[in-house]
Order: structure tokens, then sequence, then C-alpha cells
């Protein structure tokens, strides 16, 4: 604890004198800004998602391979914002209660469309492991009907998704869209993604059959994240809900929630969940974005999602800046040591996660860099989990020299307490 | 008196406690800090890895037995070693730091809850292989934590026919005894470790230990004693509970072997040794000891009475789960265990231990 002590000996010295610093923001100004940078993120996620919409209907128009790839590169260009956004799941409830509509992971794919031998037929977890809904109009499993002979929004997301409370049972948003648009990675850990044909969706030429109800699928799907990136983007509008739940936490409630998101994505979501487990399992399909092998980007972001929060700053994807009075200054003008290390460790996360990306652009993607004997990989990959892991020392010691330990954030049952964080 | 009135006047000892006033009356020694940790230590965290790493043994020794001799009498043997060790892990997976965390160990162990059925996946591809190299322990050295643990042991041990499986495919032993005897190596292991790294609480403060400060250290044993409660209450309970009234047997942990409600009572058992069992010195007396006296004593009452609480829910846990009112006793318990952790997380403030982050998130 030598540490930690000598930094709030320093932190509690400086908040004395820290009236003299003019650039001291105040932290509703904070709390502003940061709603204003969920507001754009989300808003860029939307505009992206709809930018996905428009290449898609080309694609259906004309199922050619090269309109195939222009849809998956606008899928991958709409992850960009979206990823950043994960920094303000945690901690604001109405977000992580919604996430699960457009973003969980992991899913049984089986539940959607055809898969190979190799997955399997039945699992301990989920009676609809392989249920194919694109194959079959009617279903009874487990006592469960379902009439799916029409594919629509409604079906997805009233009836499909989670159904029989497995959360791997994911009918919407934008990995249920990869499944539809790359297939399922049969490389293992060698490189190599998705390739389904751009004949999935052919209706003259129709392979793997059942193509009318595979568009039907990707069309409700996609106009489904719309719907859903349009709710949260409403949300974190001035008067939106999201931003009216901050709000009334107070200032010390909201600079606790601020945090609380930045430590508990680094922490146990990405860290843990989406990278450690991976490098244990050596699963290949245990990497975020397993169709595209896009987990790499993915990771990226979330990452520079955490450092647009704490900096104040966020840059669109029109090129354009959101940015304003940020945590790290106030951090600065009360604790200058606890903010440089926490700027630095953020930028050593990102140099780790750049080197994922690097390894991508080689062929190394995720997938590749957790096999079970491919030692370098691994520790690439273990690198970035280190980074993460002392980033997140980082933001707690920023919550403990801004004394916001016992802050109580409501709206949470899961969040007792801003140091213990453990989201549902 | 009726099991109704019994857990509702628990139920109110839960409550007044989180609300109970505290004030620590002086500051705590670096001295003290390493009283606590070494009472921890010798009397709860070194004989659970005794009882760990024997069990792993005797469990082995059944399993290459079996494998000489698939009798029925011999794979009931083995089972019954496997409940041992499965409950002697029960008793200790609550700590997560120190030599358990090195290679994996803890994971290595025990990967659960499995939500994409990569036990299944992964096992049945090496099984259906049959590779000679699998049995290696070079390959165990990198081998997925999915094949490698009790969850794996528990599907072969505790399949629909095992015995007859077994003798399908001699292979599907062999590769039991290995898992069986990677286990014994990475559990004896980790107490020969812990033998040398309680060196590292034997000092109120280092510049080259693992600790700063015995302080530091007691932060390492205090999340050992309260976020496992979270992992019992969300993963244990309230998941295979479902959302709706409609339960689902097959999330309980362990449910193949019956062991999923004496999990939970291991677990509990366990945590409360932690907080007041050790003679030298506890969480229990230092609170005492610092003017805390009433939050100790209903902190142990609490444990108390979620122990009474627990020796009145029906096993096997799969086959009760769905009925309305062992439903209704489990969520009750939910309820307990969330307001002893609220109390536990009292102590720690109440002796400004901050805990940080923990690994639990996700969907």
């Amino acid at each position: 604890m030598n540490l930690r002590k000598s930094l709030m000996t320093v932190a509690v010295s400086t908040l004395i004198t820290s009236s003299v610093y003019a650039a001291t923001p105040a932290k509703s100004d904070i709390i502003d800004n940061y709603a204003d940078i969920a507001h754009a993120t989300y808003e860029d996620s939307l505009i992206t998602a709809k930018q996905l919409n428009t290449v898609l209907g080309q694609f259906l128009a004309q199922p050619t391979e090269s309109n195939l790839k222009k849809a998956r590169e606008a899928w991958i260009a709409a992850r960009v914002p979206y990823q950043q956004s994960e920094a303000f799941r945690f901690g604001n409830a109405l977000v992580d209660d919604w996430e699960g509509k457009v973003n969980a992971w992991p899913l049984d794919e089986g539940l959607i469309d055809y898969v190979a031998p190799g997955y399997g037929s039945e699992s301990d977890e989920n009676p609809f492991y392989s249920a194919n809904i694109i194959a079959n109009k009617t279903l009874k499993i487990g006592g469960v009907s379902v009439d799916a002979s029409t594919i629509d929004k409604k079906l997805l997301a009233e009836t499909l998704h989670e159904i029989d409370e497995v959360e791997a049972n994911v009918a919407t948003g934008y990995h249920a869209i990869e499944f539809l648009l790359w297939g399922q990675d049969l490389n293992g850990t060698n490189p190599g993604a998705g390739n389904r044909p751009a004949t999935d969706f052919d209706l003259t030429n129709c392979s793997n059959d059942n193509c009318d109800r595979r568009r039907d699928y990707l069309q409700a799907a996609t106009n489904l994240l719309i719907d859903d990136l349009t709710d949260m983007t409403n949300s974190w509008a001035v008067n939106g809900e999201a931003r009216k739940d901050l709000l009334a936490k107070g200032t010390d409630g909201g600079l606790a929630t601020i945090l609380t998101g930045m430590g508990s994505l680094a922490y146990g979501e990405l860290a843990g969940e989406r990278t450690k487990l991976g490098l244990m399992l050596h699963d290949p399909e245990e990497e975020h974005d397993c169709f595209a092998d896009n987990t790499h980007n993915s990771h990226f972001y979330d990452a520079l999602g955490i450092k647009n929060v704490y900096l104040g700053s966020y840059t669109r994807v029109d090129g354009s800046t959101v940015s304003g009075s940020s945590l790290s200054q106030l951090v600065q003008n009360t604790a200058p040591i606890v903010d440089q290390n926490l700027r630095n460790k953020l930028n050593e996360t990102e140099a780790a996660a750049q080197v994922m990306v690097d390894e991508a652009d080689k062929g190394n993607t995720f997938d590749v860099l957790i096999g079970a004997n491919n030692t370098q990989g691994n520790q690439v990959v273990q690198t970035f989990v280190n980074a993460l892991v002392a980033e997140a020392e980082a933001i707690e010691h920023t919550i403990s020299v801004l004394k916001l330990e016992n802050i109580e954030l409501e709206g949470s049952d899961s969040l007792d307490n801003p140091a213990s964080i453990a989201a549902e | 008196m009726s099991l109704r009135i019994s857990t509702s006047s628990k139920y109110a000892i839960f409550i007044s406690l989180a609300l109970a006033a505290v004030n620590v009356k002086a500051e705590i020694s670096q001295t003290q800090w390493m009283k606590l940790n070494q009472a921890s230590i010798n009397e709860h965290i070194l004989p659970g890895y005794q009882k760990l790493a024997s069990t792993s043994e005797a469990l082995e020794q059944a399993t290459a037995d079996l494998c000489q001799n698939l009798t029925d009498t011999h794979l009931k043997q083995t089972q019954s070693r496997f409940n041992d060790m499965l409950n002697a892990w029960q008793g200790i997976q609550h700590v997560q730091f120190g030599p358990i965390e090195l290679l994996m160990r803890s994971y290595t162990i025990q990967f659960w809850p499995d939500k994409k059925n990569l036990t299944s996946k992964q096992l049945n591809t090496v099984l259906n292989n049959a590779e000679p190299a699998t049995l290696t322990p070079d390959y165990f050295q990198t081998a997925s934590i999915a094949v490698k643990g009790l969850p794996a042991m528990e599907r072969i041990l505790f399949a629909e026919q095992p015995l007859q499986a077994l003798k399908q495919q001699t292979f599907r032993c062999d590769f039991l005894h290995a898992i069986s005897s990677h286990l014994e190596m990475q559990t004896q292991n980790t107490l020969n470790e812990w033998k040398l790294y309680k060196k590292e609480f034997e000092y109120t403060s280092s510049e080259e230990g693992a600790y700063e400060s015995a302080q530091e250290a007691t932060i390492d044993l205090m999340k050992a004693q309260v976020e496992p409660l979270e992992v019992i209450r969300d993963l244990k309970l309230l998941r295979p509970l479902g959302k709706t009234d409609k339960a689902k047997p097959r999330r309980l942990e362990n449910w193949r072997s019956r062991n999923s409600l004496l999990n939970i009572q291991t677990n509990i058992k366990s945590l409360h040794h932690q907080f007041s069992g050790a003679k030298d010195y506890s969480l229990f007396a230092l609170l005492s000891d610092h003017g805390a006296i009433d939050l100790a004593e209903g902190i142990e009452q609490q444990f108390v009475a979620l122990e009474a609480l627990l020796a009145q829910v029906p096993a096997p846990l799969s086959q009760h789960i769905n009925e309305p009112n062992v439903r209704e006793q489990l969520l009750l318990i939910t309820q307990g265990i969330s307001l002893l952790h609220k109390s536990l997380d009292k102590s720690m403030s109440t002796l400004e231990l901050q805990l940080g982050f923990n690994s639990r998130d996700g969907d």
C-alpha cells in the first residue's frame, strides 16, 4: 500500500491548494461533456448502421461476391464507433440492460442458420443449440413451440432472442448480422475468417437452401439494430433518459459512474471475459468477432473508448471532434501523478492493442494468436491483458484520490460499490 | 417454530446488521495485519490446499485402479474420490491469489460455467481423435482449460453409462487418468509453492516482496473473503433459478455428480471459517478489537443463519429446484448472501480496506 498511500498524500496536499489552478473544471461540466460524447458515439453508431443497411440493400439487389465484400466492409466500419461506446455500458444501468440486444456474445449460431457437422447437435445449456430458424418455419423444442413462418423484427426480438432464457441464443445485433455475412469460421486457429458464399442470398442461384428466409433475416436484424441504436442515441440527447439518470446521481455519483464504466470494461469484461478466457481455452470461437476475425479492431476501439471518456474527447466518424472538460483535467489539478500514471497506462494499453492490429494485418488474427502452441502469439495477447489490468489499477487509484469509493450508484443492483464491480 | 417464522427472524438479523453504525477506535498496526494474515494462512489456506492435494492424489490412485479394473466397484470408488476432491476444491476455490494463479491453475481445476458448451465440444474432439500425444504432460501444459479439469472428469465418470463407455474405448479411461495425474501435479505444486509463498506474509513491510506492507497483503485475503459471495449468489443460484418460474437444472454446478447443493454449503462454511474459525486471529477478532464488535457478531450470526437455511434445502438440487417452495428457499438464501456481502463490505470500509475492481464482469 505504500505507493497508494503516497499517491493519496500527494492528492490531499494538492487538494488544499487546488483553487489556485484556474484550469480545474467544474464536475458538472465533465459530466455534461461525457454525456455529449456518449450521444455523439451512439449517433455515429447509428449513422454507420444506416450506411451498412444501404450497402446491404445493394448486395441483396445484386448478390455478387464483390457486393458481399462491400457489405462486410460496411459492417467492420460500423463496429468502429460502436465499440468505443462500450465505455458507457457499465455504470449506466439503462445502457447495460439494453446492450444485450445489440452486442450479445458469445452466440450459438446454430440457432440461426446451417452449421458444419463439427459444431455438434446438442448442448447441455441450450435446447435451441441447432434449431436453425432459417431452415425451419415451425419449431417445437423442449415443449416450446415457435411459429417462424415469417421472419421479421418481431420474431427475432420478441420470440427468438434469448429464447428459453439462454444467453447464447443471440438472434439480434451485430454478431447475428456478422454470422449472416461471413458464416462460420472453419479454419480453427489457422488464418482465415468465415467464408459464406454470396449465393447464400441469391434467389435465382441459391446455395445452402432457404435464401429467401436468409435475406429476410439479414434485413430484419439490420432494421432492428437501427431501431435499437436510434433509441440509445435519443436516450443520450438533452432530456433523454440515460442522460437524466446520470445527472440524477449528482456530480460525485456521475464521476463514479464514468470511472466505474472505464474500470469494468477494462478489467472484467475486456481483459477477462473477452481476452484471457480465449487465451486459456485456445478456442477459435472464443473471440469477440469470431466470424469476421475482426476482434483485434473490436478490442482496439474498446480501449480507445475508455481513453475517450477519461480525456473527454471523441473523434467522430466524419473526422470532427467532440471535446470539453475532462476527468483528466480534474485529476491533474488534484493529483498530477495519479493523472499522469493513468494516462500512461491508457497509452500502454493502446500500444498493446495496436500490436494485435498489426499482427492481424499480417494474417495473424486474434484466433491465430490464441492458438494452443503459438507461444509468441499468446504473449502478444497476454501483454494486452497485462496492460488492461495495470490500467484498472490506475483507475482504482483515481477513484481513491477523488474519494469516490463509497458513492452508491443507484439504479444498478449489481453495482453495490463502484470500487468493487460485478455487473450482471 | 415453523420454517417461515424462523427464516423471517433470521432475515431480520440480515437487515438490522447492514444498518448498524460502526466507529473504529484506533489505527490498526502493520503487526496486527500481519497477525491476521498469518493466522488465515496457517489455519485456513494451507490446510485447504493440503486437503486439495491429498484428495487429488487419492483420485489419481483410484483412476489408475479403475483403468486396470473396469468394474462397477472401481467406478463407484473413483466417483467417491472425485466427490472428495471436488469438495476439497469447493473449500478453497475462493482463494484466487498466490500460487493458484500461476499456470492458470484455478481455471484448470475448474472451468465453469461453460456457457458455450466447450467442455463437451473440446472433450469429444480429443476422445474421438484418440491421439496418444494428448495423454502426455506436454499436451496438458498448453491444452485448453476445458479438457483438463474436474468438469471434464465429471463428464466421463458420471456419463449416462460410464462403465460401458469406458469399456468401449480404452483411450477414454487413459485420458481420464491423464487429467487426474495433471490435477495431482498441479495441486501438489500449489501446496509446495504456498509453503514458500507464505514467507511473503512474514513482514510488516518489504521493498522487494510481493507486498509492500502487511495491510496490502490483507487485501488479497479479504478479496477471497468477500468477492466469492457474488459468484455463489449469481452463478450457482440465480443463474440456474432463471428469471421466470422455470428453473434450469443443468445450469447448476456439478449437477451430474449431484454436488450442486453440497458445493454451496461447503463454500459458505469455508468463508465462515476464514471469517472467524482461526484460533490465532481472525477478521472477527480484528473487528472486535477495534470497536466493531456488533458488526463482527452480526456477520457471525449471518453465517450461522445462512448455514441453517442451506441445511433445510433438499438434495439433489437438480431434482428439486423446480419445486416452488425450494425456489422460495433458494431466493431467500440469495437475499441472505447479498446482505452478508453488504455487511462484509461495511467491515472493509470500517477497516479502510479498498478491494478494488474484481474480475466478475460480463453479460
